[in-house]
């Protein structure tokens, strides 16, 4: 038995009877019942039963399935009208062990069209003062007049029956297609594109006036497969514009056809390079195929500016074919620079490509290509190789906006080519983001539809370590405007950046676990806290290398699949043994948020005569002469210096020698030898730490001791598990502490750090520290 | 509830499809200090669209890069500050001292400060910072007095509130 241990066990004898006694007080007292609340109670009551499809570890079941969309496409760019006209053929096929009797295809375009519902999803009222351009804009507009004209769908010639509702159209089969059969049937549409920058959207054109051409970013241009699985049945929730897609996988075969002065490029491999390339690009497409260091340009500046002045009757057609993609995407214009780099993945060569307008320079040419090829290293180390050929950011005002393959970015200099640091970084963030979603969602294919935070959160995490390594492998970036930074500014990730969300008022923050439809703040809800809260669980909570075992598992075991939360959930508790049921249902399933603090500190002192709290302890059983009494007497007493006992001496100088029966206690059962080998704490603190915000998560506290020396201690988030208000902490320590810090680092979000500290510090506030500092 | 009203408003004005790139949001903080009889207030901004605001309004080159910094900026960020940030008691329009401006990350830092204030019951908020530059700028307050703690967003259409406290 050694000192610490004796010495607590009679700290409890105390600390259980004072509890006795507020029994005793509430007696009379009717007390209601309860269901377990506990929070570290599992998730049984949330989460599904795991089952054929999906198991309890988190991995696809024996019985997982998906259905494919396979599509083979005509499209065709009526770039002086702005229209899109297409023909596809999809071939669907159920993998499903039921029976479909009808097949439902999405219509996202229908959300810009003059009746579309989504206009008018949201309460309107109107402000007393408003300015007339306002006014107009709201009130006296016409629509635009955009959404799917459905012309034709049938099967080899023969008309099917279908419905639309609003954005979901229902096909309906003569006969239900059985489990392991495919159905082949073709739509022809065609639709008004959008100007992006005027009506909004994921997809349109920009138009440039002093040139007069326009850029397209296409994407949802075309009838799509809704998902049909083990979860949703059919996924036909309507798109009203937030919650993003949810698409099954399958391959594409696309001819495109636009003016033959267009440069294009889309998700696929590229079929007929030889037809629509000039030599002289066929050439540095080859150089680029070897260059890993420089990106090669394909089409160059003063080769885009010419294209812009040419005006073509003439069309060209680019044909790709692609393999286990989930959605196709594709940017087309006169205006496009191209440049191409080639990037190691595994022992694979991937491409990294930009399409940018001139507008885009200089800043494009300098770092599209960098990122896109760095953030293809850094995903797949931490999840899987890249399994495309390509991956390409394109330009386009902004957006930022992804699909397999292919994705839109924004950041543009002014138009003196001057490049503030928000444009530098932000351009570099958010082509690191929309690459990163090639592995989330697009592979690791989750319904964005129902879980916007499922790849929005787990990309924003990623997004961060890869925007750091980034940082890592050209320091050069990190040269701002006005300083050099350290590290690369992330706006995401750090637990710091999230506190003003989660203290924010609580009627405008939803769940993580919420639909995107529902949430007040998509930014934060679907974004920021979900890649902080994974953040903090990696360095804080699991650490590094459980955490990315788990990770990679989850992405391993989900690449080409369709993961729910639960999938998600599960697999990183499965993988590395750590219970985080609490930390998923805090994080994920409530608002609350961290506020840990430290709410006393005691000091506590050691004597061998009985006090008078010890006494008073000792009588209620019975014993009246402690000192005497051959159960007491070798008693340590601990007291305060509030205690009547208490004596000044008692300050100084050796615990043993204030406590004489604790000397002898040792001598009568330990050698010197082991009575060397003990520690002999000299200062015992009594720390009570409150928990005035909701989560629970581990204390983390520094103490600084008077021989300027600090250390810091964790005490596992289990602490709270019997009480989740406060708890206390017996601290023996051979060094007096003269300060403690909670949370020391800022690595847990705790939203109010001014109860972190003991002694109390009176900072001045941020207002007066910039007045003083002035 | 009105608080509800103005919040759905709010939503209103995101564009229909939404693209997947932030929102334009102003953050300021307006703390009431009893004792001091002082009104404080930290509004952060982007810099790039604060400076992009007064360059567009007044017809400037200005740039908000302190190496790069011209004297005459604080002129016509006061007048901006000015005309898109009012508070008024039942009494009378506050007027304010601008103390100054920090940049820190993307942002920029404006302090502002109302001095002897007598405690009052109501507080109007008007803040239509940046609205003049996007349609969709939303300007989010956190008002402070003691423990009491009022938060809601301003925008362009519904660019005041009236805070009732005490």
């Amino acid at each position: 038995m050694n000192l610490i241990k004796y010495t607590s066990l009679l700290l409890s004898v105390f600390v259980l009877s004072i509890s006795g006694y507020a029994q005793e007080e509430q007696a009379e007292e009717k007390q209601e019942g309860h269901t377990n609340q506990n929070k570290f109670r599992q998730l049984y009551d949330e989460f599904a039963t795991p089952n054929v499809y999906r198991t309890a570890s988190g991995a696809p079941g024996h019985q997982y399935y998906q259905n494919t969309a396979d599509y083979e496409m005509d499209i065709t760019l009526d770039d002086e009208n702005t229209r899109l006209y297409g023909e596809e053929t999809i071939t669907y096929t159920n993998n499903s062990p039921d029976a479909l009797e009808y097949l439902w295809v999405m219509l996202d375009q229908n959300i810009r069209a003059k009746d579309s519902p989504a206009k008018e999803r949201n309460s309107s009222e109107f402000a007393p003062v408003t300015p007339a351009g306002n006014f107009v804009n709201s009130h006296m507009k016409a629509d635009f007049d955009g959404g799917f004209n459905i012309k034709k769908v049938h099967r080899n010639g023969e008309v099917l029956p279908y419905t639309i509702n609003y954005s979901m159209m229902r096909v309906d089969l003569a006969e239900p297609l059985m489990p392991g059969e495919s159905f082949d049937f073709s739509i022809e549409w065609d639709y008004l594109i959008n100007n992006h920058t005027i009506n909004g959207g994921r997809s349109g054109y920009e138009y440039f006036e002093g040139d007069d051409n326009r850029a397209y970013v296409i994407a949802q241009f075309f009838p799509r497969m809704a998902v049909y699985n083990d979860k949703e049945g059919w996924q036909n929730y309507q798109f009203w514009g937030s919650g993003e897609f949810a698409l099954p996988f399958g391959n594409y075969d696309v001819k495109i056809t636009v003016p033959e002065d267009h440069i294009l490029d889309a998700t696929g491999k590229l079929q007929n390079r030889d037809q629509v390339f000039s030599k002289v690009m066929l050439d540095r497409f080859e150089k680029a195929k070897t260059s890993y260091d420089e990106p090669v340009v394909i089409v160059t500046e003063e080769e885009a500016i010419a294209n812009e002045r040419m005006n073509a009757t003439k069309t060209k057609t680019w044909e790709f074919k692609a393999n286990m993609v989930r959605d196709f995407g594709f940017a087309t214009s006169r205006k496009f620079i191209w440049d191409m780099m080639a990037v190691k993945v595994g022992d694979k060569d991937v491409m990294a490509v930009s399409l940018y307008p001139k507008e885009g320079n200089p800043l494009w040419e300098d770092w599209s290509t960098k990122a896109v090829a760095s953030t293809l290293e850094t995903y797949s180390s931490f999840t899987f190789e890249y399994p495309y050929h390509k991956a390409i950011s394109v330009h386009a005002k902004s957006q930022g906006m992804e699909y397999p393959m292919i994705c839109w970015n924004y950041g543009r200099p002014d138009e003196n080519g001057f490049i503030s640091d928000r444009v530098k970084f932000g351009m570099m963030s958010v082509i690191i983001h929309e690459i990163g979603h090639n592995f989330f969602p697009m592979i690791v294919n989750s319904d964005e539809r129902q879980w916007g935070w499922m790849d929005e959160g787990l990309n924003t995490f990623m997004q961060y370590l890869s925007e750091q390594e980034f940082a890592e492998k050209y320091p050069e970036i990190l040269q701002g405007n006005n300083e050099v930074y350290e590290k690369y500014p992330s706006r995401r990730g750090e637990p710091s950046k999230i506190v003003n969300y989660m203290k924010g008022n609580q009627d405008i923050i939803s769940p993580i676990m919420t639909n995107p439809e529902q949430v007040y703040q998509l930014g934060n809800n679907a974004y920021g806290k979900p890649a902080t809260a994974l953040n903090i669980l990696r360095e804080t909570v699991m650490g590094e290398e459980l955490f990315d075992y788990s990770f990679k598992k989850f992405a391993q075991r989900w690449m080409f699949k369709h993961p729910t939360p639960e999938d998600f959930f599960r697999t990183m508790e499965d993988a590395s043994a750590v219970d985080l049921d609490w930390y998923w249902r805090g994080w994920f399933y409530t608002t609350d948020y961290v506020d840990i603090g430290i709410e006393d500190v005691k000091n506590y002192f050691i004597t061998s005569n009985p006090t008078v709290e010890g006494k008073a302890l000792l009588a209620r059983y019975g014993i009246d002469d402690p000192a005497n009494d051959p159960r007491t007497k070798d008693a340590v007493y601990l007291l305060t210096a509030d205690s009547e006992s208490f004596e000044a001496s008692m300050k100084e100088g050796d615990p043993l020698e204030n406590a004489p029966k604790l000397r002898e206690y040792l001598m009568d059962n330990f050698t010197q030898q082991e009575i060397d080998e003990m520690k002999h704490p000299k200062h015992i603190y009594e720390i009570t730490f409150n928990k005035p915000g909701g989560l629970v998560m581990p204390i983390i506290i520094e103490f600084h001791y008077a021989d300027d020396t600090s250390e810091l201690i964790e005490y596992p988030v289990q602490v709270w598990r019997k009480n989740d208000s406060e708890v206390k902490k017996a601290i023996f320590s051979e060094k007096e502490i003269v300060k403690m810090v909670v949370d020391p680092k800022q690595e847990t979000a705790d939203v109010d750090t001014s109860n972190n500290v003991w002694p109390r510090e009176n900072k001045p506030s941020e207002f007066d520290a910039f007045k003083e500092g002035k | 509830m009105k608080f509800f009203g103005i919040l759905l408003v709010w939503l209103t004005l995101t564009p229909a499809t939404q693209t997947d790139h932030e929102f334009y949001l102003s953050v300021t903080d307006i703390t009431y200090v009893k004792k001091e009889k002082s009104l404080q207030i930290i509004s952060r901004v982007f810099t790039d669209d604060f400076e992009n605001v007064i360059n567009k309004r007044y017809d400037k080159e200005f740039k908000l890069i302190p190496t790069l910094e011209v004297e005459e900026i604080d002129f016509y960020i006061e007048k901006y500050i000015r005309d898109k940030f009012i508070l008024e008691t039942k009494l009378e329009v506050l007027s304010f001292e601008y103390v100054g401006r920090k940049y820190e990350d993307d942002m920029v830092y404006l302090f502002l400060e109302v001095k002897n204030l007598e405690d009052f019951e109501a507080l109007t908020i008007e803040n239509s910072i940046l609205t003049d530059l996007f349609q969709e700028q939303k300007n989010m307050i956190h008002f402070k007095s003691d423990n009491f703690k009022k938060s809601f967003i301003l925008e362009k259409d519904i660019s005041k509130k009236t805070i009732l406290h005490n």
